[in-house]
């Protein structure tokens, strides 16, 4: 019996207090339990703690991503549709086809590009300046008249009659449409809205006094646009000193005293009245003095919630559609005529200066081509060289480094691989650059060892008794490879070769070295003809000043994503599926 | 004088020398590993992986419908010099095998030999139940069909079923042979790996272990299955348990770090073992 | 020499096998106190010493039938195999022979009652110096057996076939005195029957202790050396035990 009694602490002689401390006292040392159940806290403790961590790493890793895909979808997603534009459009024969020929050349050479153009001026009669009238033919994308020859060429009995057709519309339009030029606001008038000309002013000039103070909201919107610093201080009575339409202001009535004075660093106001459109250049509480955009109706006074105030909140010097144009677009948008439709050219068209008419498809089908040969020529080679190096390469020195050396491989930056193919494919062995089969070659070496160590993995889970049974029966050593080992390991070698083919869709940076970063219109037809890939199309993409290209980038990336998604979906399935129990 | 001694001797059976012969100094194998129908005779085998000499100057015959039992503690070789009679050691990386080891008169480390049909005539069943992940019949099918033993399905399915016969599995499988042999029970994933062995009608049968991951009921029916198939084959089995070396095997052999230390007659070998190594083990006694 | 009993992996094996054998040892040792109690009570006519030796023999049953259930659970428990089986078998064997000789002295005890019933007429005490001297004898045999199984020693084994000779002749000796007896007095035949009883216990008491020794070289030697001649047996094991002797065939 140990002495080591704590000073102080009396000690208890007898058995007859035998309670827990003492029952302890007795063989000198705590018992167990009690030992364990002191710690116990601290352990549990540690446990949350790191579950907690563990935890939150996740949560911080989903939370990335998350963010990540709401970027994407949320810039991406308007790409999937594209807005088209009504046009009354007249198939005259005499532009046409004035001889009457129908012959297939002259349908197709025919001037189209004139038929649209009618068509959208004989929609908007109003519009008679040259400058305007170059903006209004702004409106279609130049792959209207495309629509248009395609129509004729594929029915001619249309020529000479007239068709309401939806055309392209351009990517300006169609940014518009998607809210990206700028946010409109509508506020309904609340007094009695009467127009009056204004005196000295020019024709189209015109003052809109209301019986309330509608107006007061512009005045109080612009003085918060200044407040936030984005415009300079008023300078009351004195037009900006430059600016696309600068009014003279000389026969300004007493009335308007106090009046704000709108230019194109300023939200734009529209007043819409009676069928037309005036764009407010001054304004006080009551009244606005403004150019017509859109020809009114009637000059009759039009009563409370028969008239609204259009706000455009983004300056018309920030966008690239002037007032001019928007109101046309509301106009046809109030017509009906404008709509978002699905963008199916998206997916069958190749790449475009014309944000409006890129597409995919060529990148897709570079992809298709390009992954397809890498396949055809990684998956054999790798399967084939780890079985040899797993199940027959005798083990020495030579084999050692040959397996360094795949597993270093497989760590190497991608865009050495792009040297080696445009040192190697291109240079020396002359194969054309741009195209698919050196894109697979370069892809083929840089996804080899990743699907050698995947595959010889794979074979090592194969368990030996199966091989030794294969033995045990007499099978030769590539009998039981084949009949055998290869079967089991299969779906795990399937899996890396699909990892690594995602891998390969995704990589962007070898194949800019061997030039599969050119601007390729045509869709490839075959592994020789010039092809980009999706991720290339991406970077592409991404590099293009148009806003139009912001979205089909989001989703180029959208699409691809899909792909990887699916193609890692499979790997998983072809795993659950041919996994075998043993 | 001397002749009725020697009556004496003959009516009462009176010991000689060899009777109560003394122990022997450790050196070679202490009994007659020689048998009188011997199939398979190895001698002076010896086995070195790198540099281990796992087996030392081992000499045995398996005979025609015995079952010779190797016993011994973990690490003695007992295993390795299983797997040199059908050459599984060739697998093996390192491994270099001296001596003579002959099937039927025929050299088997010979260059001429294939391993391929030597496999063929000494069939191996392994410690784990180690079916194909196919079916029960693929498994059964996959010997004869790569050593093309069959002309036809007709023969194959009569053949199929022989094996599962003989290996006591048919009545049990014999409504779901399309069903995976992984899908048996241990004991009956045994019999089917033994099925497949005698499938290819091999002439001796090497067992590693076979029983060690079965109940003993399974172990059981395996070691009547090995009493049966005696009538047919040579058998020889590796096995942990003394008591199931006991009841399967007319011959034991006892190794010990490499040495074949002591062969005999089963009985003699759990009665009255002459070497003080196997007492020892056979005993209890060891380590 | 260590003992046999001991070595194993698991010592509570160890613990039963010595159980057992210490078991028979006690059983044996009662079973010479019962053989001397008798012989005593026949030779000095004491009848309580009978009595008491009529009444033991029940305990000597009792602890052959506790050895027999031992035996039996350590072969279920244990499967004891090789030399462990040898021991274990000559031990069951050895407690059936102890048994046996258990009886015979009680065979003699009853002799002793009997003979003293019929109040001799001074011939007994003539007769029972051969009593004496043949239980001289089958007690030391029965010693040297006891001693041989508890070391598993071959040489005491041995001893005891040498000496089991002696017995025989003594019996024989004893047979031709106590028929001139008969031929002088027919009245003492009954008697004399009784000491032909006890000599003849006595003799197969020694046969015991024979057999015992038996068993003895069973489990040293793993041989089975019932019903063989004994005298090459002496002359072969003398000659295996000790190597260095110069090879002296068997006759």
């Amino acid at each position: 019996m140990s002495n080591s009694v704590t000073p102080g602490v009396p000690v208890n002689p007898g058995p007859g207090g035998a309670t827990g401390p003492d029952r302890a006292g007795q063989d000198g040392r705590r018992p167990t339990i009690e030992i364990v159940n002191a710690s116990l806290g601290r352990r549990y403790r540690a446990e949350r703690r790191f579950r907690f961590i563990g935890m939150s790493a996740v949560v911080i890793g989903l939370a990335f991503v998350a963010i990540l895909f709401a970027d994407i979808i949320g810039k991406g997603h308007s790409a999937f549709q594209q807005t088209y534009i009504r046009l009354t459009v007249d198939f005259s024969a005499e532009v046409i086809d004035p001889e009457g020929t129908r012959d297939p050349a002259v349908l197709r050479d025919a001037n189209y590009l004139k038929l649209a153009r009618d068509a959208l001026a004989a929609r908007f009669p109003e519009v008679t300046r040259r400058a305007d009238k170059q903006a209004l033919y702004g409106l279609l994308s130049a792959g209207a008249p495309q629509q248009l020859r395609e129509r004729v060429l594929a029915d001619p009995g249309i020529i000479g009659t007239t068709q309401e057709i939806w055309l392209l519309a351009d990517d300006d339009a169609d940014m518009f449409m998607k809210g990206r030029s700028t946010p409109i606001a509508i506020q309904r008038g609340v007094g009695l809205a009467s127009l009056v000309p204004v005196e000295g002013g020019e024709d189209n000039q015109v003052q809109v006094l209301s019986t309330a103070n509608d107006f007061s909201t512009i005045l109080r919107d612009l003085a918060d646009y200044r407040e936030e610093g984005r415009a300079p201080a008023p300078n009351p009575g004195s037009a900006p000193e430059s600016g696309p339409s600068p009014q003279s202001v000389p026969t300004l009535e007493s009335d308007l005293a106090g009046q704000e004075v709108l230019g194109p660093d300023l939200p734009s106001h529209l007043v819409a009245i009676n069928g037309g459109l005036v764009k407010v250049e001054r304004a006080t509480p009551s009244a606005v003095i403004g150019t017509l955009l859109k020809p009114l109706t009637s000059n009759v006074d039009a009563p409370a919630e028969q008239w609204e105030i259009l706000r455009f909140a983004t300056p018309e010097n920030d966008r690239r559609l002037k007032d001019r144009v928007v109101a046309w677009l509301h106009d046809l948008g109030a017509a009906g005529d404008i709509e978002k439709r699905f963008n199916t050219g998206f997916f069958t068209q190749g790449a475009s200066r014309e944000p409006e008419l890129a597409g995919i498809a060529g990148a897709i089908m570079g992809s298709f081509y390009t992954l397809a040969l890498t396949l055809l020529l990684s998956f054999p080679v790798g399967v084939g060289a780890a079985l040899y190096l797993e199940e027959f390469a005798p083990r020495n020195w030579f084999t050692d480094l040959i397996e360094v050396n795949i597993n270093n491989l497989a760590a190497v930056p991608s865009i050495i691989f792009g040297l080696l193919g445009l040192a190697v494919f291109i240079n020396f062995f002359g194969i054309p650059r741009s195209t698919p089969l050196v894109g697979a070659l370069v892809l083929t070496f840089m996804t080899l060892p990743t699907i050698i160590i995947a595959s010889r993995s794979a074979l090592q889970s194969v368990p030996p008794s199966i091989r030794e049974a294969a033995l045990g029966v007499g099978a030769s050593p590539l009998q039981t490879q084949f009949h055998h080992v290869l079967p089991l390991a299969i779906p795990g070698m399937l899996t890396g070769a699909i990892l690594g083919m995602a891998r390969a869709l995704g990589e962007t940076a070898p194949l800019l070295m061997i030039g599969m970063v050119a601007f390729i219109v045509d869709t490839p037809s075959g592994f020789l003809s010039p092809a980009t890939v999706l991720p290339v199309q991406v970077y592409l993409w991404a590099d293009s000043p148009e806003v139009g290209f912001v979205e089909r980038t989001s989703a180029a990336i959208l699409v691809l994503l899909a792909f990887l998604a699916v193609m890692n979906l499979a790997a998983v399935l072809l795993r659950r599926k041919f996994e075998r129990r043993w | 004088m001397n002749a009725i001694a020697e009556d004496i001797t003959r009516m009462t059976g009176a010991m000689t020398a060899d009777d109560l012969a003394p122990l022997r100094d450790f050196s070679g194998t202490v009994g007659d590993f020689t048998s009188p129908k011997a199939r398979m005779i190895c001698r002076n085998v010896d086995v070195h992986y790198g540099d281990k000499h796992a087996i030392k100057n081992v000499s045995l015959d398996i005979g025609r419908n015995e079952v010779v039992a190797m016993i011994g503690p973990s690490g003695c070789g007992k295993s390795t010099f299983l797997r040199c009679l059908n050459r599984m050691n060739d697998t093996v990386p390192g491994c270099r095998v001296r001596g003579r080891i002959t099937l039927d008169g025929q050299d088997i480390y010979d260059k001429q030999q294939d391993v391929v049909p030597l496999r063929a005539q000494v069939g191996m069943v392994f410690q784990k139940p180690n079916p194909f992940p196919k079916s029960i019949y693929e498994n059964v099918a996959y010997g004869p069909r790569i050593h093309g033993l069959t002309n036809d399905k007709v023969e194959l399915d009569a053949l199929v079923e022989t094996s599962l016969r003989k290996a006591g599995l048919w009545d049990e499988v014999k409504d779901r042979l399309q069903q995976p042999g992984t899908g048996l029970s241990g004991g009956q994933q045994q019999r089917l790996c033994i099925a497949r062995t005698i499938a290819v009608s091999p002439e001796v049968i090497l067992m590693d272990e076979p029983c060690s991951a079965l109940d003993p009921i399974a172990t059981a029916r395996i070691e009547e299955l090995i009493d049966e198939l005696r009538e047919q084959y040579s058998i020889a089995i590796v096995t942990h348990s003394m008591q199931q070396a006991a009841r399967v095997s007319q011959r034991t052999a006892y190794f010990h770090l490499g040495d074949l230390v002591e062969v005999g007659e089963t009985s003699q070998i759990f009665t009255n073992p002459s070497h003080k190594l196997t007492e020892d083990y056979i005993t209890g006694r060891f380590g | 020499m260590p003992d046999i009993a001991k070595g194993h992996t698991v010592q509570r094996y160890d613990q039963e096998l010595s159980q057992v054998r210490d078991q028979v040892l006690a059983m044996g040792r009662r079973v010479v106190e019962q053989v001397n109690a008798a012989a005593g009570a026949l030779t000095e006519g004491e009848i309580a010493l009978a009595r008491q030796v009529v009444d033991r023999e029940r305990h000597v049953d009792r602890q052959e039938m506790a050895v027999d259930e031992a035996i039996f659970n350590l072969i279920a428990r244990r499967q004891p195999a090789a030399i462990d089986l040898r021991l274990v078998m000559a031990l069951s064997k050895c407690t059936g022979y102890l048994e046996q000789a258990g009886d015979k002295a009680e065979q003699i005890a009853w002799c002793a009652l009997r003979i003293k019933d019929r109040e001799a007429r001074g011939a007994v005490p003539r007769t029972l110096h051969h009593v004496r001297r043949l239980h001289r004898i089958a007690s030391r045999l029965l010693d040297l057996a006891l001693m041989a199984l508890a070391d598993i020693d071959v040489d005491r084994a041995l001893d005891v076939f040498r000496e089991e000779g002696e017995l025989e002749e003594e019996f024989d000796a004893a047979m031709r005195h106590l028929m001139t007896f008969v031929f002088e007095d027919a009245a003492l035949l009954g008697q004399v029957i009784d000491v032909v009883f006890a000599l003849r216990a006595l003799v197969t008491i020694g046969d015991k202790a024979s057999n015992m020794a038996e068993q003895v070289i069973f489990v040293a030697k793993g041989t089975d050396v019932r019903y063989r001649n004994k005298e090459i047996l002496i002359a072969t094991l003398s000659q295996a035990s000790s190597s260095s002797a110069p090879g002296g065939g068997p006759e």
